[in-house]
């Protein structure tokens, strides 16, 4: 027997070591090599590594991370990032008495919008100071000036055409990152904009009807009356109070079956209503007003037109993932209608807004799906991850 | 055959539940979501089904009855281990939101790398895990139905990698309640009547005083499958074919296979090689002295299962469905307390067993114990029954645990490995699941084929490992993580290398030294006392080393600031950050 386990052990020690060394291999950088295809591919690096840091925005955290590559792009002896008016980073020589925090014109004046600014011997308190030449370029972003790289040369070292060139390169490149970014912000603001403007959407023909079936029991049967407007109160209090783009599934699924219970009051046994949840997904965080909208869609769509539905609302997990799926045996509608509502282009902003907030939180690997044929009712799917890192619940 | 029926019958009511369960609709009239939410009653007799393997329904008896009752050291090991998670860890984690250790791993330190480490000491981690539960699985389908070690592994590996790829372990919380209540029917009935029947344990010498395992006033009677080599710890004698052999204390014998042995009333029973007979003095002593109960050995292995319950994959994925910090705390505490309810019982069998079960002593099988003990005591149908019950129970310590560790090792595969190499996760869902079904299926090959050979090798050895590795691994990564702002990514990497290496290198060091004994021994058999220092020590001085980690206040804020305080709000209007 003892044999058989040295044999496991050896098997197994194996396989662990062998899975380190691919490890390693993962997390080692690639080799350069010399030369002039090395100079390139140490450039194109040093770029591609830099890139996702400023892809972030300009702060003196990203800057500190994205110098470094900058000083191997630009192969000169300085460099320092700066917004406006002060050094956000600063790498290489003389990086003893320059640093993030100085101001910028020490090193040199701030250029101009437009253009590169060269300097032949920068103005530094310390005489020993060993850069001499530099060259300061522009970040801008929309045509605003929001920042400046500056290229710093040791003293003696004249400033070339390629030199300039070179700074003005990086700099494009840097201020398309911030650009990017930029454009990226206005995006989520925009969604943020819609969401604002889903809230405030609360359907008006969704309130009329509730109100109107309401009242259709205030006489007949006041306490249920009663109870309706209650919950017509802490349905609106969800979707007006502002401050909580994520919130777990268990609540969105509460005010999911506020808004049930008042369409039900409106349809009476009409609408039937499935919901079929696993208990281990309630916790999943979900962009609030998520579910909601797909709901409300498969009430319109699936059982306003017909005066009679069946909904049937399914979560469950796929390992670390959740499925929460809203179908309807409605009328139904083109496949290739049916794309288009999530590309937004068919009227109604719910489900395209829906499909971009999760995209924008979970990655493009997350989102809805939408399957639906005419007569055939309405199915969509919304996956979430269980987990996505800075995404909470308030 | 009613064995059969009776494994049969949790197999089905396991795969039943996990699929159809599910299925009793509700609408929204009836029950509103917070009613709906699952119980931390459930959800604490979730965890303890799944954490209740087979090296806690077979594998501790059977090294009680083999080491003494210093193995019951791993029954208080693997509750306190819930004590550890309870002080340190499970509120915070929960508040935190992350799903699996990897998760928790890249999100806390930002570090995809940190990710893929993670992700691959989850695999090690199962796979150790994994082993055991199947070559329980062989040796239970053995003793029931006689049927050949591997037929065992085999069916168990398949019937959990299919149900774990059919979607059957959907309502998975309720199932694995369900599991914990089978478990603990199972142990508790035969054992509680066991007691009732030799009206509480019986004080013979061989328990207590200077005796080695004798066989019984009516001598004992074994037939075995092939010629089995034995010690005699004294003088003895064993006769077959109506011939007598006596062996001098201290002697090697060969018993011969497929014949009757006969060990004369009240002989000494001779041990199989790798057992070492003891004293009913020192078989009854928890701590002291050398060998399994020496100081070193018992602390080794109270710091691998005091610190490595944190570490489980498949453990901690049940703190999610917790709703809250809160929650996950209350939790733990019920866990505590049903875990301590099982473990009362399988000392019983281990103390009953050498006693009235000393043949396991030849063939070396005393993982056995808790299947055999009924049908020994009641040699009709009531042992039959009885033994139904305990393999039963057995069946489902094996689906339990093995179906949790399956799911986090093919979630790991499907969700961690395969996108490192295709950059993205497939975006339908349906694809999505396909993967995670052929995963599972690919899961389950290497412990199998790792439990085909390992039968020589005991369950609660094997599931040590694993807590050893679990402890020199991940407890210091969230110890650090959860209360330590300085702790880097590289720091937590090379602490969590560095552990695992050290440990695996110990474990493997003993194999291929074979049986050492003395201190050295202990260190090689368990190696936590080394390996948890190693790994803290390595991850406390790589991360000093490094600068200190910026914005590490909102991580801590999420893991710390209770909920309802409002202290997360992550504020909408907000604008972002000048450029």
């Amino acid at each position: 027997m003892p044999r058989v386990e040295v044999l496991i052990g050896v098997v197994i020690g194996w396989a662990i070591a062998a899975s380190i060394l691919a490890a390693l291999r993962l997390l080692r950088p690639p080799r350069v090599i010399s030369g002039e295809v090395g100079a390139v591919q140490t450039a194109v690096h040093a770029a591609t590594l830099m890139l996702p840091h400023l892809r972030r925005g300009l702060s003196a955290e990203t800057a500190g991370k994205a110098v470094g590559h900058l000083r191997t792009l630009t192969g000169a002896s300085a460099v320092g990032l700066g917004d406006r008016a002060h050094v956000l980073a600063f790498e290489g020589l003389g990086a003893d008495h320059h640093h993030a925090g100085d101001e910028l014109i020490p090193i040199t004046a701030p250029p101009r919008e437009d253009r590169l600014h060269v300097e032949s011997q920068i103005r530094c308190e310390r005489p020993d100071c060993p850069l001499g030449a530099a060259v300061a370029a522009p970040l801008l972003v929309s045509g605003e000036l929001v920042g400046s790289l500056v290229a710093l040369y040791s003293r003696g070292r004249p400033v070339t055409p390629d030199d300039t060139r070179t700074v003005a390169e990086a700099a494009s490149l840097v201020s398309a990152q911030l650009e990017l970014k930029a454009l990226e912000e206005q995006q989520e603001r925009l969604a943020r904009a819609e969401l604002r403007a889903l809230r405030a959407q609360i359907s008006p023909h969704f309130i009329y009807n509730a109100l109107a079936a309401i009242a259709g029991y205030i006489h007949s049967n006041p306490e249920e009356a009663r109870e309706l407007l209650t919950e017509f109160a802490e349905f609106t209090r969800y979707a007006f109070r502002g401050q909580r783009p994520y919130v777990t599934l268990a609540d969105e699924l509460h005010y999911v079956e506020k808004y049930l219970r008042l369409e039900r009051a409106r349809f009476g046994d009409r609408l039937q209503v499935r919901l079929q949840v696993a208990p281990e997904v309630l916790p999943v965080v979900v962009p609030v007003l998520s579910l909601q909208p797909l709901v409300e869609n498969a009430v319109r769509h699936g059982v306003e037109r017909n005066g009679k539905g069946r909904i049937e609302i399914v979560g469950r997990h796929i390992d670390a993932d959740v499925e929460l799926i809203v179908s309807d045996n409605g009328v139904g509608m083109d496949p290739a209608r049916a794309q288009d509502a999530l590309a937004g282009k068919g009227g109604g902003v719910g489900i395209a807004n829906v499909h971009a907030r999760l995209q924008s939180a979970f990655g493009p690997a997350y989102g809805l799906e939408i399957e639906s044929a005419p007569d055939q009712g309405t199915t969509v799917t919304m996956i979430l991850p269980k987990f996505r890192a800075g995404v909470r619940a308030a | 055959m009613i064995a059969l029926l009776a494994v049969g019958a949790v197999t089905l009511g396991t795969l039943g539940l996990g699929t159809w369960g599910m299925r009793f609709a509700r609408t929204t009239s009836d029950l509103l979501v917070a009613s709906r939410a699952v119980s931390t009653w459930w959800n604490a007799a979730a965890i303890s089904g799944e954490y209740l393997s087979a090296a806690s329904f077979l594998g501790i008896a059977g090294l009680e009855m083999q080491a003494g009752v210093s193995a019951l050291w791993q029954a208080l090991g693997f509750t306190a281990g819930y004590l550890a998670l309870l002080l340190f860890v499970a509120a915070p984690l929960r508040r935190f939101g992350s799903y699996t250790i990897p998760d928790f791993a890249e999100a806390r330190l930002r570090s995809p790398g940190l990710r893929l480490l993670a992700a691959a000491i989850v695999i090690v981690i199962g796979c150790f895990y994994l082993v055991p539960q199947l070559k329980g699985a062989g040796l239970a389908l053995n003793v029931v139905i006689g049927a050949p070690y591997w037929v065992g592994v085999v069916v168990v590996g398949l019937l959990v990698a299919v149900g774990v790829a059919l979607g059957g372990m959907r309502g998975i919380t309720y199932v694995q309640a369900f599991q914990f209540w089978v478990k603990v029917f199972a142990i508790s009935l035969p054992a509680i009547l066991l007691l009732l029947h030799f009206g509480g344990l019986p004080a013979r010498a061989a328990l207590f005083g200077s005796q080695f395992p004798h066989a019984g006033s009516r001598g004992l009677v074994v037939r075995l499958g092939g010629r089995q080599r034995v010690t005699f710890p004294e003088a003895g004698s064993f006769s077959f074919d109506g011939r007598v052999v006596h062996v001098a204390a201290g002697h090697h014998a060969v018993l011969p296979g497929r014949v009757r042995v006969r060990i004369p009333p009240g002989g000494v029973v001779p041990v199989a090689s790798g057992i070492v007979a003891e004293r009913g003095r020192v078989w009854s002593r928890s701590v002291g002295g050398s060998g399994s109960s020496s100081p070193l050995l018992v602390y080794s292995l109270l710091i691998a299962t005091f610190l490595g319950t944190m570490g489980l994959p498949h453990i901690l994925v049940r703190f999610y469905t917790n709703p809250d910090g809160h929650h996950a705390r209350h939790t733990t505490v019920r866990v505590l307390g049903l875990l301590s309810l099982f473990y009362m019982f399988p000392a019983v069998y281990g103390a009953l067993g050498r006693v009235l079960a000393p043949q396991l002593y030849i063939t070396g099988q005393t993982d056995d114990v808790v299947l055999a003990l009924p049908r020994i005591a009641w040699p009709g149908t009531p042992g039959t029954v009885l033994t139904a019950i305990t393999c039963a129970g057995a069946f489902a310590a094996f689906l339990s645990t093995s179906s949790g560790l399956l799911v986090s090792l093919a979630g790991t595969l499907s969700h961690d490995v395969w996108p490192r190499f295709r950059r993205e996760l497939p975006a339908r869902a349906a694809v999505r699941r396909l993967h995670l079904r052929v995963a599972a299926l690919l899961a389950v090959v290497l412990p199998a084929g790792l439990a085909l050979v390992a039968r020589g090798l005991d369950i609660s050895i094997l599931v040590g490992w694993a807590f050893a590795i679990a402890a020199s691994t991940f407890c210091p990564m969230f110890l650090l993580g959860i209360w330590w702002t300085r702790l880097t990514a590289a720091g937590a990497a090379a602490g969590m290398l560095l552990g695992m290496l050290a440990a695996t290198a110990l474990i493997f060091t003993g194999l291929a030294l074979g049986e050492p004994t003395g201190g050295a021994g202990a260190l090689l058999t368990q190696p936590a006392v080394v390996s948890v220092p190693i790994a803290f020590l390595v991850m406390i001085a790589v991360s000093l080393r490094q600068p200190a980690p910026v914005d590490v206040a909102d991580q801590m804020l999420a893991l710390h600031a209770p909920e309802g305080l409002g202290l997360r709000l992550a504020d909408e209007e907000l604008e972002p950050a000048p450029i």
